[in-house]
């Protein structure tokens, strides 16, 4: 199945949550992921919002800032992961910091991007990231 | 306290090792003492001399007035032998006659005569007088024993059936007792000579015993005298002196405290006298005092320091240094002796100073986390507002690009994308300024991760080979980390700018309570003196790495030669992050 090219024949839209204290950031990524066909259940400036967020709406993939008020953005996905596990995060963060990198990476984040990034990249990511996530619930435990 | 006890103290001053330098006065009495010492040994000699010499003259007077005294006797015997040979008799007249002779020359003259008694045969005698009476009797003798000698052998020559033979007996017998006559009153002249000279000789000895006793005296006042001048001189010493002389017991009693040491701690000597020490002892330095003396005591006239405070008699405290020496084992002290110096100023100063230094750490590390909180605002404002809202735009854009991508409007999709690839590289040279001024991973993972990081941006960046070794187990102060954070940045920043090296090695080590900081290239290397005066020259940074590790009280190096790289050392004393 090739979910870049086609989304919108997926099953079912992929369900995504936009986490980012920027709210004109928040707001055209929202619009850009809307407009790739994607199912936006919610939008955050914070990781308790976040979190409560995703208890509520089960998204597929998360879309988060690493320096936020309040938690990190690394915080706030460990904590959505005790609900739910299989739920793919992808880190979005102005630091291209080797070490943040490798910090998200054990956090077994999906991908790890740096703001500046071609937005069209940040939508493949997410893009890849739901179908994993799709894949991984089709498995057998 | 016994009473034997209280009464020592009066001996101790005379008992320290120490020995204070003599005065001028002490200098002149010590020299009327060795002149003393000299006359009285001179005094003496001279009566051991005198008296060896009185005694071998007396023996050779009592040998000469032997000798003239047997003269009177070998006399009669001659007109005796001469007479039983004119009879017909046995005898040997002439041997007396020689006997005679020999004596009479000697007496004059000195010279060997026959032994009258002991074992020699023969002793020599001197003449018998330089008297000129005795001299003249001498030698009358002499002149009679001839006429009697000569009379003797006439006689001989005569029949003794002669008429006048009578006569000449009578008359032999005549001279014979002139001899005698004048030999006893030789003897007698010489007795009285002998007697003359043994009373001189023993006033001669009473005199010298006289002169013996007085220089004896002298010696015995002078050195009385000198002795007492020390022990004042000594005494003079531990009362006037600033240093605090006290012995304690074994018990920590004390048992004698000088003048000052009663001054300084505003307390009597008697008061002192009999006190335990660690009554005195500041309640925090008793253990550190016990310690000190415990290992002391062990150790018979070893000396230790020991810094405590004294209580003083208004409750204040003082601060001392004593050197303690165990003379327990000497048999006239019996204690340890405490040579006590007050330092109160010089502690007050060091605490003065040491607030002084904590003072300026604390206004450094202020000074530093200031500054460090202001770039860490500005990377949080560069973070908040340009990067997201450029972020954004382009997020914006790219929408628009997209909406206009499915209607085919090539022209505006086109000036859209130009703009998207410029927001782009802004938000890069943003998040680069972001990145410099505060880097991340040094508040959230340390220095050497905050290291690792940059090395790894330079290799990326340069194609320089980077590596880091650091055996560091803890954190430093945040303060202490960011100082040669800002260090190894600074030197790698120049690494890159002007060594036009091929490798830089980083190395991040504790030392001997220090941490050191080394960055090393196989670049071009440098005069050192000449970079300190080019500050245009990219080498400003050189002095700003100084002064920051300075202000942190460390110490900076650089070592550099043209064609063999450089090496920037940094060196902080450690304290390590609580």
């Amino acid at each position: 199945m090739n979910v870049t090219d086609e989304p919108t024949r997926t099953s079912a839209r992929l369900r995504v949550l936009v986490v980012d204290d920027d709210d004109a950031l928040r707001d055209a990524l929202c619009g850009l992921l809307q407009d790739e066909g994607f199912d936006v259940i919610g939008r955050a400036g914070d990781g308790d919002t976040a979190v409560s967020l995703a208890r509520d709406g089960r998204p597929d993939v998360v879309l988060v800032d690493y320096r936020m008020p309040g938690m990190d953005g690394l915080q706030a996905v460990g904590l959505m992961r005790t609900d739910a596990p299989l739920t793919q995060a992808i880190m979005l963060t102005a630091y291209d910091d080797e070490t943040l990198s490798s910090e998200a990476e054990r956090a077994e984040v999906y991908c790890f991007l740096v703001k500046g990034c071609p937005p069209m990249l940040i939508v493949d990511m997410v893009r890849r990231a739901g179908s994993y996530k799709r894949e991984l619930e089709r498995r057998p435990n | 306290m016994s009473e034997d006890v209280a009464q020592r103290p009066r001996r101790w001053p005379r008992l320290s090792r120490g020995r204070p330098g003599p005065t001028v006065g002490q200098l002149g009495s010590e020299r009327r003492l060795v002149w003393t010492v000299a006359v009285y040994l001179l005094v003496i000699a001279a009566i051991l001399a005198y008296n060896a010499t009185a005694t071998g003259s007396e023996r050779d007077s009592a040998l000469v007035v032997n000798v003239a005294a047997r003269q009177r006797a070998v006399a009669e015997r001659f007109v005796k032998d001469v007479l039983l040979r004119l009879y017909g008799y046995e005898a040997n007249p002439q041997e007396d006659a020689q006997t005679l002779q020999e004596n009479a020359l000697a007496l004059l003259e000195g010279g060997t005569v026959q032994a009258v008694q002991g074992a020699d045969a023969e002793v020599h005698i001197p003449a018998a007088s330089s008297d000129w009476k005795i001299v003249a009797k001498l030698e009358q003798e002499q002149r009679l024993i001839g006429k009697l000698i000569a009379t003797g052998n006439d006689l001989l020559g005569r029949d003794p059936s002669a008429a006048d033979l009578e006569e000449h007996v009578l008359k032999l017998r005549i001279i014979g007792a002139q001899v005698s006559t004048i030999t006893n009153d030789a003897v007698g002249e010489m007795t009285r000579d002998v007697d003359a000279r043994l009373a001189q000789l023993v006033r001669v000895g009473i005199v010298l015993g006289l002169l013996g006793t007085l220089a004896a005296l002298s010696m015995g006042f002078l050195l009385r005298r000198a002795s007492a001048q020390r022990a004042a001189q000594f005494q003079s010493l531990i009362h006037n002196a600033s240093d605090l002389i006290t012995v304690v017991d074994r018990d920590l009693d004390i048992l004698y405290a000088s003048p000052s040491a009663g001054r300084f701690l505003g307390r009597s000597v008697p008061d002192l006298t009999g006190t335990k020490l660690s009554v005195l002892v500041h309640p925090e330095d008793v253990p550190a005092v016990h310690r000190a003396l415990e290992g002391l005591v062990q150790q018979p006239t070893s000396t230790v320091q020991v810094e405590y405070r004294l209580r003083h008699s208004t409750d204040s405290w003082r601060h001392v240094e004593t050197a303690a020496t165990n003379l327990l084992d000497h048999p006239l002290v019996r204690g340890m002796v405490f040579n006590t110096r007050d330092i109160t100023e010089r502690v007050l100063s060091q605490q003065q100073l040491k607030a002084l230094q904590s003072e300026q750490e604390k206004l450094l590390e202020r000074t530093v986390q200031a500054t460090e909180q202001e770039r860490k605002r500005v990377a949080a404002e560069l973070h908040d507002g340009p990067v997201q809202h450029l972020t954004a735009l382009d997020v914006t854009l790219e929408r628009a690009r997209r909406t206009l991508d499915r209607h085919s409007a090539e022209s505006e999709r086109e000036t859209i994308e130009r703009v998207q690839v410029r927001l782009r590289d802004e938000v890069g040279d943003l998040r680069k300024m972001m990145s410099d001024l505060r880097p991340p991973a040094l508040d959230h993972l340390g220095l050497v991760a905050a290291l690792q990081e940059q090395l790894t941006a330079v290799r990326r960046e340069t194609g320089l080979a980077c590596s880091i070794d650091s055996t560091l187990d803890a954190r430093l102060l945040p303060a202490q980390e960011i100082v040669l954070y800002r260090v190894a940045q600074e030197a790698l920043t120049n690494v890159v700018k002007h060594a036009g090296a091929e490798r830089v090695r980083v190395s991040l080590q504790p030392s001997n309570g220090h941490v050191v900081l080394e960055v090393r290239d196989d670049g071009a290397g440098f005069v050192p003196s000449e970079a300190a005066t080019s500050a245009s020259n990219g080498h400003f940074g050189l002095l700003g790495m100084r002064e920051r590790v300075e202000m942190a009280g460390g110490s900076w190096e650089l070592h550099s030669h043209v064609g063999s790289g450089t090496v920037i050392r940094a060196r902080l004393p450690r304290a390590v992050s609580g």
